[in-house]
């Protein structure tokens, strides 16, 4: 009962202040070297009060690192083969540093998941607006995030139609290849402009500002400031 | 294409963070919502056709490598630089935020890559210059230069980081020529996108390619990418490290010592007569730093009127 008063309550400091805390995590832990990789150990259960990811979501968003990690890291195999003992374990120092980007780069993917998911796009602009962004690219920001759901949408609806007309056969035929993205950018384009005209007939105006921004409370103070002290804490005590 | 945070150390990505951020405040500056309302909509469209174009990776045949399109040139030819580069930054961050793709510390190294580089390197100077010349191949040309330049970009900021473990020449070699070929892809399908908006609502592309077009002109580009160069040349060059450049530290590893003559007497010859700011020095200035500074500043002189004559030459040969 008393975590989950704790997890709510981290979950609810101000975005910006998340964004902080955010950045500040991920410049630890990009900088930490393999005699020191405990540290992340302790630092991971610091994030937990920011979490509210289920461990697929993670595991999706990790993948997409993964790639550039591994090209990057399997050459130190080969070029780093002087031995290097850490933990009292002896291992060719490439196998170190390999293993020292693997965490770290998906622990900085794991920081910003766990940071960011518990906060809503509004929440988000919100905290960039309080960060003094400026409204021009939060606007193009929230504009962009809306109109990947209606993409979706639109390539949901296409497929279909051009699935019950395609006679039984799977995915779009190379032919389509051309027309399909031509038309989706059409189809979209025709519905976010017929949105836009009824949003500035009812007064929208985009120069006004229309994304608020919200105070920072004492209490977000406070829990950001226990948060860096745990946080800053872990070497000094390890 | 997209560095994570792991790649690249907080200097390098501080160091990108700013020359992003400079470059957003500009556009930011010149893109006009309340006049340009109309265009919200299109931006947000492009930003998620963008979006969902670079989460389509495709295999390279032949290389064991797969790639994503960059989609810069296809914002900038239809949103105009400013708006494009803000579209393209707005898109990165949903990804680096929300989708785990690339990072927050890399993110200005990103942008540079994906937006700073396409909106105003390759858009102004190379596809704006090439449009009349070269017609639709323009936009396939452009979108390779762009990708090349990008993976050449990449290369050298995680080798600034001293992350890559390679030597830069050959991490830099392979980073390259993959992206060169996917550059082709994505020159293609951008060319394909156009074309088929152009059949289809040629009024709107028109004016939307007018709009864009009038929106940073070629010669503006020059002079400020030529301020940039001559700056840094000039001005940066003054603190540079005195320590032996990444192939002469990996010569110097390997070899223990970095060979005193040229391998060809001949070459030597000619380079010792042709080589008027020897090892970037000024001949009789006492002041290492500013002639330095000023080796800098005259080689990107040299340097652009040598791209300016390269150019005009193209040109005179064909129109004969």
């Amino acid at each position: 009962m008393i975590f989950k008063g704790i997890l709510n309550r981290f979950r609810r400091v101000h975005p910006g202040i998340r964004l902080i805390l955010m950045v500040i995590w991920l410049i630890a832990v990009v900088q930490t070297k393999p005699e020191h990789l405990h540290y992340l150990i302790f630092w991971m259960f610091l994030q937990l009060p920011h979490m509210s990811v289920e461990p697929k979501k993670w595991g999706r968003q990790m993948l997409m690192a993964e790639p550039f990690l591994l090209f990057v890291g399997l050459s130190y195999l080969f070029v780093y083969r002087a031995p290097a003992t850490y933990y009292h374990l002896t291992l060719p120092e490439g196998i170190w540093a390999f293993i020292a980007l693997l965490v770290r780069g998906n622990l900085a993917v794991m920081g910003i998941t766990a940071f960011v998911n518990a906060i809503s796009m509004e929440g988000l602009a919100d905290g960039m607006r309080w960060l003094k962004v400026p409204e021009t690219f939060v606007l193009i920001m929230m504009q962009t995030y809306r109109y990947i759901g209606l993409m979706v949408q639109k390539v949901h609806q296409m497929t279909t139609a051009y699935r019950l007309r395609s006679g039984g056969k799977t995915g779009v035929h190379l032919d389509a290849w051309g027309s399909f993205p031509g038309q989706l950018l059409l189809l979209s384009l025709k519905q976010a402009e017929a949105t836009h005209e009824a949003m500035m007939l009812r007064g929208y105006n985009p120069a006004a500002s229309y994304v608020g921004i919200s105070k920072v409370q004492i209490s977000d103070l406070t829990d950001a400031i226990v948060w860096l002290l745990l946080f800053a804490a872990v070497p000094f005590v390890l | 294409m997209h560095i994570s945070d792991a790649l690249i150390s907080p200097a390098v990505g501080a160091a990108f963070w700013g020359v992003s951020l400079a470059a957003a405040a500009y556009a930011v500056k010149k893109v006009d919502l309340q006049t340009n309302s109309e265009k919200l909509p299109l931006a947000g469209v492009m930003g998620a056709f963008t979006f969902a174009a670079q989460m389509i990776n495709f295999t390279i045949p032949g290389t064991g490598a797969s790639g994503h399109l960059g989609g810069g040139l296809l914002l900038a030819i239809l949103l105009g630089p400013h708006l494009g580069y803000l579209t393209m930054m707005s898109l990165l961050l949903i990804q680096a935020l929300f989708f785990g793709d690339g990072g927050l510390i890399a993110y200005g190294a990103n942008v540079f890559n994906m937006g700073i580089l396409t909106c105003y390197v390759i858009y102004p100077l190379v596809y704006k210059v090439l449009k009349n010349r070269m017609g639709k191949l323009a936009i396939v040309f452009s979108a390779v230069a762009g990708l090349g330049l990008g993976a050449f970009a990449v290369a050298v900021e995680t080798s600034l980081s001293g992350v890559v473990a390679l030597p830069f020449t050959l991490f830099a070699g392979v980073m390259v020529p993959i992206h060169l070929v996917i550059g082709l892809v994505e020159g293609g399908i951008t060319l394909a996108v156009v074309n088929y908006l152009r059949r289809f609502i040629p009024e709107k592309l028109a004016q939307m390619e007018t709009d864009a077009e009038t929106a940073f002109a070629p010669r503006k580009a020059m002079v400020s990418i030529g301020g940039l160069a001559a700056a840094i040349a000039g001005g940066l060059a003054y603190y540079a490290s005195a320590n032996p450049d990444g192939l002469e530290w990996s010569v110097l590893k390997v070899a223990k010592t970095i060979p005193e003559k040229a391998i060809h007497p001949a070459g030597e010859a000619i380079q010792n007569v042709m080589s008027i700011f020897s090892d970037y020095q000024m001949a009789g200035m006492e002041n290492a730093r500013i002639s330095v500074g000023l080796a800098g500043l005259i080689g990107s002189v040299l340097t652009l009127l040598l791209v300016m004559l390269v150019v005009k030459s193209a040109e005179r040969l064909k129109q004969r």
